[in-house]
């Protein structure tokens, strides 16, 4: 068995790179879909378009963040699982 | 003016155009072809016997795994989908109608799903053959690794019956030198 499985096994060191990903990727999306909402919103003068790019964004946060912490206890699971069995 | 028609106005409006009509397609494409990769996955362990028992963990990973791949591809898609495709256009010179035809692409009609099939079962054979091929050359390695450590058991086995065989000879050489030099030692002591 190779370290990285080792290092998944014993820290959820395979799973922890999913979640850094999940949050990075979460920020990056969330950040762009914000940063379009004031834009919009500036150059048409609309306050509610803030709100609603705002929600957008929280909502495009979670959902890539959770799956990002969702891949990562999958992939914790699979290989200890993998591990245990041989 | 509604807020649909101040989006989707000239200055963000057709990347916004473009994210909403490749993003959501793009997703469900990437999530089919995952859950595909895995499914094949699960057959081969089907009827490997599933010897390691993870296939119930192959089977909650398969969505999982496709659900992650597929907002991120698509997110991709949506953010640099549109400003890739003008640089593309603008190298090559090539007509407005590139956009279009990505469009038209990445429509989820029988094509594009056909073209995601093969492209999964091409996937799991390529990696099958990897797999092979690399199980092959290790045992290869081993063999070979094995050949010498034989050899050198055999020559380690012949050169230590020989050193058997030859060290009372030299111990005695040794030790008569030994008593040699202490009785010499021990004359010029005492001379």
């Amino acid at each position: 068995m190779n370290d990285r499985h080792k290092s998944g096994l014993r820290g959820g060191g395979e799973g922890n790179v999913y979640k850094r990903i999940g949050l990075v990727g979460g920020s990056v999306f969330s950040g762009f879909v914000l940063t379009a909402g004031l834009f919009v919103a500036l150059t048409e003068r609309h306050p509610l378009l803030i709100l609603y790019f705002g929600i957008a964004a929280i909502g495009i946060f979670f959902a890539t963040y959770g799956s990002g912490r969702l891949l990562g206890w999958a992939v914790d699971s699979f290989f200890a699982r993998a591990q245990a069995q041989m | 003016m509604s807020w649909t028609q101040i989006v989707l106005a000239p200055p963000l409006g057709p990347w916004l155009t473009f994210a909403v009509q490749t993003a959501p397609p793009a997703a469900v494409l990437v999530f089919i072809f995952v859950l595909l990769v895995a499914a094949i996955f699960v057959l081969l362990l089907i009827c490997a016997g599933d010897p390691n028992r993870m296939l119930r963990m192959l089977l909650l990973l398969g969505p999982i795994a496709g659900a992650y791949c597929a907002i991120y591809v698509s997110g991709m898609i949506a953010i640099a989908g549109w400003p890739i495709m003008q640089i593309i256009e603008r190298t090559f010179g090539l007509s407005g109608g590139s956009e279009a035809w990505v469009i038209s692409l990445l429509n989820l009609n029988y094509v594009s799903l056909t073209m995601d099939a093969l492209a999964s079962v091409g996937l799991v054979v390529v990696l099958l053959i990897g797999a092979i091929w690399r199980e092959q050359a290790g045992q290869h390695q081993r063999a070979s690794e094995q050949q010498p450590e034989l050899t050198g058991v055999f020559d380690q086995g012949a050169e230590g019956h020989s050193a058997e065989q030859a060290q009372p000879s030299s111990g005695g050489v040794r030790e008569r030198q030994a008593q040699v030099g202490l009785a010499g030692g021990g004359g010029r002591q005492r001379l």
